[in-house]
């Protein structure tokens, strides 16, 4: 995880002011915040907006970032998220997900097959609450442990793997079709 | 296919199509105009309590002076010394009105109704009657003339106390 990385970057020197301490946050954040932006959101631009938003955030009410390194990281994340969470409400991402799955499915005969596959991986992913494609990205992608999945949310560890379970078997349903009657099990 | 090897495969395809990794990330110029925007519009914590403690401590400092100024100034008043207040607590007898003066006078009136046999010089009514509202009917003798000016003001208190008051116009202090 870059969690090393930033309290290494942020045990330099304390921070003086509220814009000292974000200007460290955000040099030691915004690289990790946007790639999992990036894996949250559909494309980049919403992606950028998104690391930008979760900033803003933080400059607006600077006195509600924890102390610590690692607490105003995963304040960030949390933020990050419920960005997300809010945009997906407003967009209804997830019928723009079913109609994209679908208009992948058209369009495959026309495309790279590896180009396929990343569109339909991220059409299913989008199919997922942002919460739980948080869960799935930070876990399955970026690798983080469930017990780090869990800090970084701000959620129970048991939370943590009831979204995994459920993500697992809604994405493979979606990806790799229903399961073996021998594995319903 | 067991479910270990259908969450290794859901894996696979989740890591071989994660969109960050052909992303190069934010370029120069993007950081550039996203750390001025944020830092732009950070609100720094308002400082303008920051003396509150310095402020607090001159109010009640200002305070204390002027109270200690309102006593000092309270000990040289010209009021008068309070009187010792004279009262009497009996037993509730019967209800009786709030306010109730009545003259204790009716001795020069059974003086010269019924002359009875002469009381010592020596013999002082009980200021605190068992009897206030009952007339005297016992002579009081020589000594009643001197109490002729005498008054009694009797009250009760809510809380059921009954004070006495006798009032002597030609009592002498010692």
């Amino acid at each position: 995880m870059s969690a090393l990385t930033t309290s290494t970057i942020l045990e330099r020197a304390e921070p003086q002011t509220a814009t000292e301490r974000l200007a460290r946050l955000f040099d030691a954040c915004h690289d990790r915040l946007f790639r999992l932006a990036r894996r949250l959101a559909s494309d980049r631009e919403e992606a950028r907006d998104l690391v930008q938003e979760a900033f803003l955030r933080a400059a607006r009410r600077p006195g509600s970032i924890p102390e610590g390194d690692e607490p105003a990281e995963a304040w960030l994340v949390r933020t990050l998220v419920n960005l997300c969470r809010d945009r997906h409400r407003r967009i209804t991402v997830r019928s723009r997900a079913h109609s994209a799955l679908a208009r992948d499915e058209e369009d495959q005969g026309r495309m790279e097959s590896a180009v396929v596959a990343r569109a339909t991986v991220q059409a299913a992913l989008g199919r997922l609450s942002p919460r739980r494609r948080a869960v799935v990205v930070l876990h399955e992608i970026e690798g983080a442990p469930v017990r780090e999945v869990a800090r970084l949310l701000g959620v129970a560890e048991v939370t943590v793997r009831w979204h995994l379970l459920a993500a697992r078997r809604e994405l493979a349903g979606l990806l790799l079709g229903p399961p073996a009657k021998e594995d319903r099990r | 296919m067991n479910r270990q090897t259908r969450d290794e495969q859901l894996r696979r395809l989740l890591r071989e199509a994660d969109p960050a990794a052909d992303d190069p990330g934010l370029s120069r110029e993007e950081i550039r105009h996203m750390r001025r925007t944020v830092l732009s519009a950070v609100s720094e914590p308002r400082r303008r309590w920051g003396f509150a403690p310095l402020l607090m401590g001159a109010a009640t400092a200002i305070l204390l002076l002027v109270l200690g100024w309102t006593l000092w100034l309270g000990g040289f008043s010209t009021a008068p010394s309070r009187q010792p207040v004279r009262e009497a607590v009996v037993p509730p007898i019967s209800p009786s009105p709030i306010f109730t003066v009545q003259p204790a006078a009716p001795t020069l009136r059974v003086t010269s109704e019924k002359p009875a046999a002469p009381r010592s010089a020596t013999h002082r009514r009980r200021p605190a009657s068992r009897k206030p509202a009952a007339p005297r009917t016992s002579s009081p003798g020589p000594v009643a003339i001197a109490e002729a000016e005498t008054h009694q003001i009797q009250f009760s208190t809510p809380g059921g106390t009954r004070i006495i008051w006798v009032l002597t116009a030609n009592q002498t202090t010692d």
